[in-house]
């Protein structure tokens, strides 16, 4: 385990110094609201993301999520905009756009919430795992308008420059 | 495939015969799937328009002294009926007389009423359904020329409503043991308990389209105990064009069939005939064309309770199916609703092409839909319902339960054995 945080490590603080990089998986579900549907529980989904720093307080987010209850898959590319910090735990802003799976031409997405990320106490990796919980509110674009709010948690393996 | 070809014109009981290579078009894209004409329709039959087949097959098709080819009722396209119940009987070829071979065996006589030939030796005449119930074949006899179809019609004592309706979507016999897991599904069909009352079958029956996929297809159909709708799907016609498919499966691409208070309309999207650029498309088909959309509008105007059959969907969880026409059909199927009611006058549009199993509303919504089993409310209709492969082992094919007040949708997996 310590070899594997080592080689983790050492992987992700070379391209560190020039971008910090990192990567998360998360899960999510949530309700939505639509035209003829009504209120509804959305679909659980699975996110992989991809987080760039490009300032002190901002870290860009590139996240492909798939449903797990159907095929569905998603692409957001957003922001993330670090509101306060502690020692371990650090509030931030979420503000993403998607373009989901269903009707692919014309599905858009607009997302915006909170996110708390935390660093637990786990030794060596406490450096560089995160774990985040995130509320979200999205509207989608297509035949009918979409309303929803998403809750989201994950594991981030990140350095610490970036979140 | 020749006009002359003995196969079209098969004296014996059942015309018949057969029909894989799909969603790798999808997610390899159009490149890797040029291998097909570059067009598959002739451009008679784009001239006339995808409900006027059936003058297609009269004019292009049929030659002089060839047996009546039978289009409604065929193989593949029943008429489910009660006693004394009126229909039609359309035939191409010369002027003929027919009969019934019913459950019984017996052959009789069937009185065609004021037979009328439209100029093209496309002949329709009105016939009455015996009341002897169960499944019947149609034969029509000119000069020394005999053809039956089989499961031409079904004799039911009373309609069932809702009515239970079995979907088998994209056999693709010839690709591997696909005709086989068909048979499964036919099987267990048969065996259901209580009866799916009909099965529609939404396209790519042949993986490319030969004689001998499409023989496959036709061979394990024909064993079906129950009525069945076939519609055409993109694979039906690479090896050999529509025309095969018109003299084998089915020479209407398009129809309109009646279960008791529930029609279904079946539309061609099996095919590029706008523009012939189906190998360049991500959208595989630019359907539904103006003559079906003008059909369409005017069919659905009189609100009968309504289940369209297309073979690609109008919603996808990946890509988009349908070209530029698609908004046009969803905005017609949205605004067809029942006077007075927010209910569509389209209960359901059934689908395949994709090879996976995905469920939207009318407004393409799949937020808290399962996708193997549901109960669509009513102010959610239409049901867009897109139907996994059949024969994608284990395979399964869904059974869906249809009517005036009733939308539910459920996904049967075939034991794996």
């Amino acid at each position: 385990m310590g070899r594997a945080a080592l080689l983790l490590t050492l992987l992700l603080a070379a391209p560190a110094r020039a971008l910090p990089l990192g990567v998360s998986v998360s899960v999510s579900g949530g309700l939505g609201e639509a035209r003829l549907a009504g209120p509804y529980r959305d679909d659980t989904t699975i996110g992989l993301s991809l987080l760039a720093g490009v300032h002190r307080h901002l870290a860009l987010r590139l996240t492909l999520l798939d449903s797990f209850e159907r095929v569905q898959i998603e692409a957001r590319l957003g922001a993330l905009l670090s509101l306060a910090r502690a020692p371990s735990l650090r509030a931030y802003l979420i503000v993403e756009g998607g373009v989901v799976g269903a009707s692919l031409v014309n599905t858009l997405e607009a997302r915006a919430g909170i996110g708390v990320a935390w660093r637990p106490p786990l030794g060596v990796l406490a450096r560089w795992t995160a774990l985040y919980i995130e509320s979200a509110a999205s509207v989608r674009f297509a035949r009918a308008t979409q309303l929803g709010d998403t809750i989201t948690i994950g594991v981030a393996i990140v350095p610490p420059s970036l979140w | 495939m020749s006009p002359s070809s003995p196969r079209a014109w098969r004296s014996t009981a059942s015309v018949t015969h057969g029909a894989s290579r799909v969603v790798a078009c999808l997610v390899v894209l159009a490149a890797a799937c040029g291998q097909q004409p570059d067009d598959y329709a002739p451009a008679a039959l784009r001239t006339l328009g995808l409900s006027q087949s059936l003058t297609y097959v009269a004019r292009t098709l049929v030659t002089a002294g060839a047996p009546p080819l039978i289009a409604h009722p065929r193989m593949g396209h029943a008429a489910i009926l009660r006693a004394g119940d009126p229909f039609e009987v359309a035939w191409v070829g010369p002027s003929a007389v027919a009969s019934l071979v019913g459950p019984d065996g017996v052959e009789r006589a069937l009185p065609l009423v004021n037979p009328i030939d439209d100029m093209d030796h496309v002949w329709r005449a009105q016939a009455v359904a015996p009341d002897l119930a169960g499944s019947h074949a149609l034969c029509l006899t000119a000069a020394q020329m005999h053809i039956c179809t089989k499961e031409a019609l079904h004799i039911v004592a009373e309609f069932h409503d809702p009515a239970l309706v079995a979907q088998v979507s994209d056999v693709h016999a010839g690709d591997g043991d696909s005709a086989a897991l068909f048979g499964k599904a036919v099987d267990d069909l048969n065996a259901r308990t209580p009866p799916p009352d009909l099965v529609v079958m939404t396209g790519d029956c042949a993986d490319t389209g030969t004689e001998a996929q499409r023989q496959a297809f036709l061979g394990e159909l024909e064993r079906l105990r129950l009525p069945s709708l076939v519609i055409t799907g993109n694979h039906d016609y690479d090896a050999l064009g529509v025309n095969g498919y018109l003299l084998d499966i089915n020479p209407e691409l398009e129809l309109t069939a009646r279960y008791g208070e529930l029609r279904f309309i079946a539309l061609s999207t099996g095919q590029d005939l706008d523009d012939g650029n189906h190998p360049g498309t991500i959208s595989e088909s630019d359907g539904p064309d103006p003559s079906e959309l003008d059909g369409l509008s005017a069919t659905l105007a009189d609100a009968v309770p309504t289940v369209l059959l297309l073979h690609h969907p109008l919603y996808n969880g990946l890509f988009g199916t349908v070209g530029p026409a698609r908004d046009e059909m969803l905005n017609l199927l949205n605004n067809f609703r029942e006077p007075n009611q927010p209910v569509s006058v389209v209960r359901a549009v059934l689908a395949g092409h994709t090879h996976y199993s995905a469920v939207f509303d009318g407004d393409g919504v799949a937020g808290g839909l399962s996708v193997t089993e549901g109960s669509l409310p009513q102010q959610r209709w239409p049901l867009h319902h897109t139907a996994s492969r059949v024969s994608r082992a284990p395979g399964g094919y869904a059974l869906l339960t249809l009517g005036t007040e009733v939308v539910q949708y459920r996904w049967v997996a075939l034991p794996s054995s």
